[in-house]
């Protein structure tokens, strides 16, 4: 059996008096698919964010291949690069073109030279498709698109585990298919994957398990074809029901 | 009473020479005043609680007290620590200093406005602090506070007329010096007037220009 890529042993998070994740565990192996699931508020996002430390926990730890993630902050950017990020808000740098954003931590951060940096950039742009709009800036894109750069700019890196946080929430619900093709693909190539989403469609035909939150716990986890016909938890069974209509 | 502008154009030549006086050191002060506004915005919003602490007293006694009391203290104040500086240098030193404490505030906001999933992404990439706050944040600080800065700069060059107090002779006090001997006030303030709105306006068609270069990228 292979060690975990990342292993989240007993974590807790607090904003203020608010105690948003309670003691929290998960192993994630390599090229494993996991969604998270839960309602707003439920610490999903939180326990993400937790491990790249965009958030710090208040307790237990977090370890990517055996190394702890903690304060040392030369050791959290090192890690930090293998680890690549999706957001909501697609995030990218709106003062550079598409191509710059996405050698831009290769070339600044890993020290790669610029020619290959943009080679590679161009093959990824290949990959989601957007080859035609690599001297665009982010404003003159769709959300859709803006999303797909952004997913290419955390590839650039070459990234052992993507974390996506709900990377569908925030477009029009007809550009949402084309990020979701893209992640599906990722998916296939054998991209190890942690996905915030509530696209149930997705979670069914890609995780490989699924973990439903609520209030900071685990509250159910399981295969996906288990966890969406045969939900053991009254919990998962509304959430289900109210998100499902 | 009659106005009477041939003692102005007489003298022309003093209103050049003082408006270059004004240019000199403003221009001077103020890229002095860059430098202790981005030391003074790189402080506040610092990891280390001490020094915000002392950038926030930075900015709060220079807004708190008037121009014209520091650039005293520092010409006629200092002397009695055997500290004498030439007048030219309190000038510089006091306006550039004051401006700072504004220039702070303004890259302060600056780098407030800009979106923080921004930052989040770039340390998400494994970008240090400093290559965020380079590669990241700060061309786009520059594009935000443009409008700000110049505003800025056209105050800085007003206030530059108050550093004829510690006697430098720029635009103002040539204006001064020339009721001694005309008595023409109107004559010669409203000229002053005049070489400060050609100073001040040729700042705004500038930045004019450039805020719609900057517009552009």
């Amino acid at each position: 059996m292979m060690e975990p890529i990342i292993k989240i042993r007993n974590i807790t998070k607090s904003f203020g008096d608010n105690e948003v994740i309670k003691n929290f565990s998960m192993d994630i192996n390599e090229g494993e698919k996991v969604v998270l699931l839960g309602p707003s508020g439920s610490g999903k996002s939180t326990i993400l964010r937790c491990i790249n430390r965009l958030e710090t926990i208040n307790g237990g730890e977090i370890l990517f291949e055996n190394n702890k993630i903690d304060g040392n902050r030369k050791k959290l950017c090192e890690i930090r690069t293998h680890i690549g990020m999706v957001f909501q808000k697609y995030n990218l740098f709106p003062h550079m073109t598409v191509i710059e954003n996405i050698i831009e931590a290769p070339v600044h951060v890993r020290k790669q030279d610029k020619k290959i940096s943009i080679e590679a950039a161009m093959e990824i742009l290949e990959r989601v498709g957007l080859s035609d709009k690599k001297d665009s800036y982010p404003k003159e894109l769709s959300g859709g698109q803006q999303q797909r750069v952004a997913i290419a700019r955390a590839l650039a890196m070459k990234p052992r585990v993507m974390l996506f946080d709900e990377p569908t929430s925030a477009l029009d619900p007809e550009l949402v298919g084309e990020v979701l093709d893209v992640m599906k693909n990722l998916a296939k190539d054998g991209m190890t994957m942690i996905v915030v989403t509530h696209e149930l469609g997705f979670a069914r035909e890609v995780a490989d398990r699924v973990v439903f939150l609520d209030g900071g716990v685990c509250v159910e986890e399981g295969e996906p074809e288990e966890f969406f016909t045969a939900p053991k938890s009254e919990r998962t069974k509304s959430f289900l029901k109210r998100i499902m209509k | 009473m009659q106005l009477d502008y041939s003692v102005i154009f007489n003298k022309i030549d003093l209103f050049i020479d003082g408006s270059l006086v004004t240019l000199q050191v403003s221009i001077l002060s103020l890229i002095i005043a860059i430098g202790f506004g981005i030391i003074g915005a790189i402080f506040r919003i610092s990891r280390f609680k001490v020094l915000n602490v002392i950038g926030g007293i930075y900015v709060w006694i220079i807004r708190g007290t008037p121009l014209i009391v520091q650039l005293f203290i520092l010409y006629f104040g200092l002397p009695q620590f055997g500290i004498q500086l030439s007048p030219m240098v309190a000038g510089i030193v006091g306006l550039s200093f004051n401006t700072g404490a504004y220039i702070s505030e303004i890259i302060r906001s600056g780098i407030n406005a800009v979106d923080k999933g921004q930052i989040e992404a770039a340390e998400s990439l494994g970008m240090t602090s400093t290559q965020v706050m380079v590669r990241i944040v700060s061309p786009q600080v520059v594009k935000i506070i443009i409008p700000t800065m110049v505003n800025q700069f056209i105050i800085t060059l007003k206030n530059s007329s108050l550093i004829s107090l510690v006697t430098i002779t720029e635009l103002f006090r040539t204006g001064e010096s020339l009721i001694a001997t005309t008595f023409r006030s109107f004559e010669v303030y409203t000229t002053v007037a005049i070489f400060y709105l050609i100073m001040t306006s040729l700042l705004m068609v500038v930045s004019n220009y450039v805020e719609k270069r900057m517009a552009k990228s």
